[in-house]
């Protein structure tokens, strides 16, 4: 019986794509709920505040105040990836910022390199402080196998010491003005230009992550991290590069909070923790890794920017805001979860259809 | 004898698989049934079933009289079912006593407990059973009999009337078989109803009153012991209809060998596994689970390093660190429990299939697109025939079968020169069996070595050249040509025991 050729069965089958529709993606779902929360929200707001807050200004407000946010959710939705966390992103954009500002802030550099030549090298050293930071996460989550809560909860406490160590707890004032400057340019005289450069930033690491093979690994690691190593999968080279990532990340929402408030100290920006987690939940980013769409960050930092700038023009009580607030977050949690599990309950339909139709050709070719 | 639970066309789906089709069973008070099975047959969902840990999709489940059309975990306890997992759930280091007059010191409404009556009610269960064992001993410190003991005792104080027992003997040395079969007719003489739930029912043959065999969730039928041998039975379970012909492919005897392994061992697992997989060889592992046949091939594969002897690939010797040295290498290993180990779930067929080949396929800085994603898994859902519209689809929308398929077009897309597979077709459909089958003999004739762990004798004897079998991380026997056959290795495998 089994020696007989069977008869070939169809493999890619054009009618079955209207038979069975497939491409049920978590992913562009949960992208599609988010995009009509926006467009629902802005709806809300138009129709409560109209122009008081559809004006250039107050949008142009918009841009201009997400950017930090942006990059430290994108960070902390980059480490959810691989079914981690990285707690310690606001202690290492202090850190990075403190550095910075002490190099801008030492008379003596500024006098051998000038103002633009202390700018450079605070913003490198910044940069490759969160990037040593970040490896150091990576390597301690890979090396002695410390699950990333616990690593970077660890690592948080040691950056904010050591940045307590760096300033004795005060702040650091005082940045050039060019530095400074440059969180109020405007290109072209009405984008500014930090929210250019984060739009820059997540296009492009939103891209990579798609088309690496680091991109796709961590993907697929956080989707089944035994799996991934049965596969031959460069798990760990991946792991310490997202981390990595992360503290660069990190390093760059630090000096972009430097340059804005002109001053930094330990505890800066610390409320964005907890904030930065539920942005990539909402984002669409799956906790328990291996789904999520990065680029969605961005437009969440935005719509909660919306709000919180539609709640002071409509002059809300802080308790008001506060109670809103939490509200919102829990109607989006809810409706995103309740979606996925529509999902993966049609998921379970289809392949049990799925498997119903095989058996009975088996059935058949076996003459029972 | 009054019958006390009779299941009723039992039906129950998973993702990928039809685990029950339409079961009925009956089990009288007083008797001892035997559900025999082989691994994926839907013991284990039934047995679950009757347990209320799963509802069934159809079919009724009626105890003495009474129709329900699923129980809840609670239900199954309040009627008097009890259940002893494989592993036994005891409580390792409280006491024998405790363990088993557990629902002593549950009892509600007491502030303390009653310790003297904790002691007796142990006592006089373990009396009913005539066994033995200190009440006061730490019960982790006591052999897997005694555990099984004090499991069966403790289902006897909580009023059991059908005691249900997932693999009782896989793991009982000979001796504490005797004693369980002895505790069994006592139960039965007191009424109470067992069922015994295994793949390995040989021992069983002296104490049950009937067989019930599965396969592929269906009930094959019901048999009296005298009706039955073993040998029987074996083929009962593996299915005789959908039995392949033995059609290994020819290979050079005389060639210079693919893989060759000297002198490997690992502390606690296998010792001294030497053997040479020569191109176009098949090469099948029997055995137990648990005698170490996984163990050798995650070893082969990079992950669990052994202690001691030599690898050698064509003649050189080579020391794996991890799977993508091996893969690297040309060794791939099929794992055991495809949805683990092998498969991305939710993620589409095509990444699946690229998975492996990422770093082949990447450019200068690392990327890998989308289209070279899609060519490389539309070339390999063809190959190996994965039935699904598109290669987009998640792989968790496929069937058991297709899903492996696809886990073996990851693998093959490689191109690899050395395949493991381990138990490649537990649970799924009889075509994708028999394709998988085709697959591994179109490997070897290509001239790549195959290596095939199998719980399933036949799956060995048709398509290997030659079969190991593993005992006790050892390998006790070598069978090949007129030796190959499934009575020869069932024969052996049973002495193991």
């Amino acid at each position: 019986m089994s020696g007989e050729p069977r008869e070939t069965l169809p493999v890619v089958a054009k009618g079955a794509r209207k038979r069975m529709p497939g491409r049920l993606d978590e992913e562009s779902l949960s992208a599609f709920v988010l995009y009509a929360m926006i467009a629902a929200v802005l709806v809300l707001i138009s129709a409560g505040l109209g122009s008081a807050f559809f004006n250039p200004a107050n949008l142009g407000s918009v841009l201009q105040q997400s950017p930090e946010f942006a990059l430290l959710s994108l960070a902390m939705g980059l480490s959810m990836v691989s079914g981690g966390i990285d707690l310690s992103v606001i202690a290492v954009a202090d850190l990075a910022g403190i550095l910075a500002a002490k190099i801008m802030t030492t008379p003596a550099l500024l006098e051998l390199v000038g103002q633009t030549g202390v700018m450079a090298l605070a913003v490198v050293a910044a940069l490759g402080a969160g990037l040593l930071m970040g490896l150091f996460n990576g390597f301690v989550i890979v090396r002695f196998g410390i699950p990333p809560l616990l690593t970077t909860l660890g690592s948080m406490m040691l950056f904010a010491g050591l940045g307590s160590g760096l300033t004795g707890g005060v702040g650091i004032t005082g940045m050039p003005s060019g530095f400074v400057g440059a969180m109020s340019a405007k290109l072209g005289g009405v984008l500014p230009l930090s929210f250019c450069a984060v739009l820059a930033v997540f296009l492009m690491l939103s891209a990579y992550v798609r088309v690496s093979i680091f991109g796709k690994s961590l993907f697929l690691y956080g989707e089944n991290k035994v799996a991934a190593l049965f596969t031959g999968l460069r798990v760990e080279r991946t792991l310490v590069l997202s981390y990595a990532i992360c503290g660069v990340l990190a390093a760059a929402s630090g000096l972009i909070m430097l340059a804005r408030f002109n001053s930094m100290k330990v505890g800066f920006g610390d409320a964005f923790l907890l904030e930065a987690i539920l942005v990539a939940v909402l984002a669409g980013i799956d906790p328990n890794g291996g789904r999520g769409r990065l680029f969605n960050v961005l437009p969440t930092v935005l719509l909660l920017q919306c709000v919180e700038n539609a709640f002071t023009i409509a002059s809300l009580s802080p308790y008001a805001k506060k109670m809103i607030w939490g509200g919102l977050l829990l109607i989006f949690m809810a409706l995103n979860f309740f979606f996925r599990r529509i999902v993966a309950r049609r998921l379970t339909t289809l392949a049990i259809r799925r498997q119903t139709a095989p058996s009975h050709e088996a059935a058949q070719a076996t003459g029972s | 004898m009054a019958e006390l639970l009779r299941l009723e066309g039992l039906s129950k789906r998973y993702i990928g698989t039809q685990a029950l089709d339409g079961v009925d069973l009956a089990i009288a008070a007083g008797e001892v049934l035997c559900l025999a099975g082989a691994n994926g047959s839907g013991k284990s969902t039934l047995m679950k079933c009757i347990a209320g840990a799963e509802a069934p999709d159809s079919g009724k489940i009626i105890w003495e009289g009474r129709a329900f059309n699923r129980l809840k975990p609670a239900d199954s306890m309040r009627l008097g079912i009890e259940i002893i997992y494989q592993d036994l759930s005891v409580f390792s280091d409280l006491s024998v006593a405790e363990n088993i007059a557990f629902h002593v010191i549950q009892a509600r409404h007491r502030a303390w407990v009653d310790w003297g009556a904790v002691r007796k009610v142990a006592a006089e269960a373990l009396r009913e059973l005539g066994a033995s064992l200190p009440l006061d001993a730490r019960l982790g410190d006591l052999p897997i009999g005694a555990r099984q003991t004090a499991a069966i005792a403790r289902a006897l104080t909580q009023d059991c009337r059908l005691l249900v027992m997932d693999e009782p003997t896989t793991a009982l040395p000979s001796r504490d078989v005797a004693r369980l079969l002895d505790m069994v007719r006592r139960l039965k003489m007191k009424g109470i109803a067992v069922l015994f739930v295994s793949h390995k029912l040989d021992e069983l043959f002296a104490v049950a009153d009937r067989f019930a065999v599965l396969r592929d969730g269906r009930k094959i039928g019901d048999y009296a012991p005298a009706e039955l041998t073993i040998e029987r039975l074996g083929l009962l379970m593996t299915g005789i209809a959908v039995k392949g012909e033995k059609a290994p492919v020819e290979f050079d005897v005389t060639a210079k060998p693919l893989l060759s392994v000297e002198g490997l061992s690992r502390g606690g697992q296998y010792h001294d596994i030497s053997f040479a997989l020569r191109p176009g060889e098949i090469i099948g592992f029997a055995g137990l689970t648990g005698a170490g046949r996984t163990e050798i091939a995650l070893s082969l594969f990079g992950l669990n390093p052994p202690d001691a002897g030599r690898l050698a690939l064509d003649g050189r010797e080579v020391r794996f660190g991890s799977p993508l040295e091996a893969v690297k290498a040309g060794i791939v290993l099929v794992s055991e429990d495809r949805h683990s180990q092998g498969l991305f779930a939710r993620r589409a067929i095509r990444t699946n299939i690229a998975s492996s080949v990422y770093e082949r396929q990447k450019d200068r800085f690392g990327l890998v697109f989308g289209g070279a994603e899609r060519r490389i898994a539309e070339r390999w859902v063809e190959r190996v025939r994965v039935k699904t519209p598109s290669v987009d689809e998640p792989a968790q929308s496929l069937s058991g079968g297709n899903q492996q398929k696809v886990v073996l077009a990851k693998w093959l897309a490689t191109d690899p020169r050395i395949l493991i597979l381990d138990n490649p077709t537990v649970g799924i459909d009889v075509g994708s069996k028999m394709e998988i089958h085709d697959i591994m003999r179109e490997l070897a004739r290509q001239g790549r070595g195959v290596i095939v762990i199998s719980d399933d004798l036949d799956e060995l004897v048709i398509s290997c050249n030659r079969v190991f079998l593993i005992e006790a991380g050892a390998i006790a026997g070598e069978f090949s040509g007129p030796d190959l056959t499934v009575e020869r290795l069932s024969g052996r495998l049973r002495q193991v025991v």
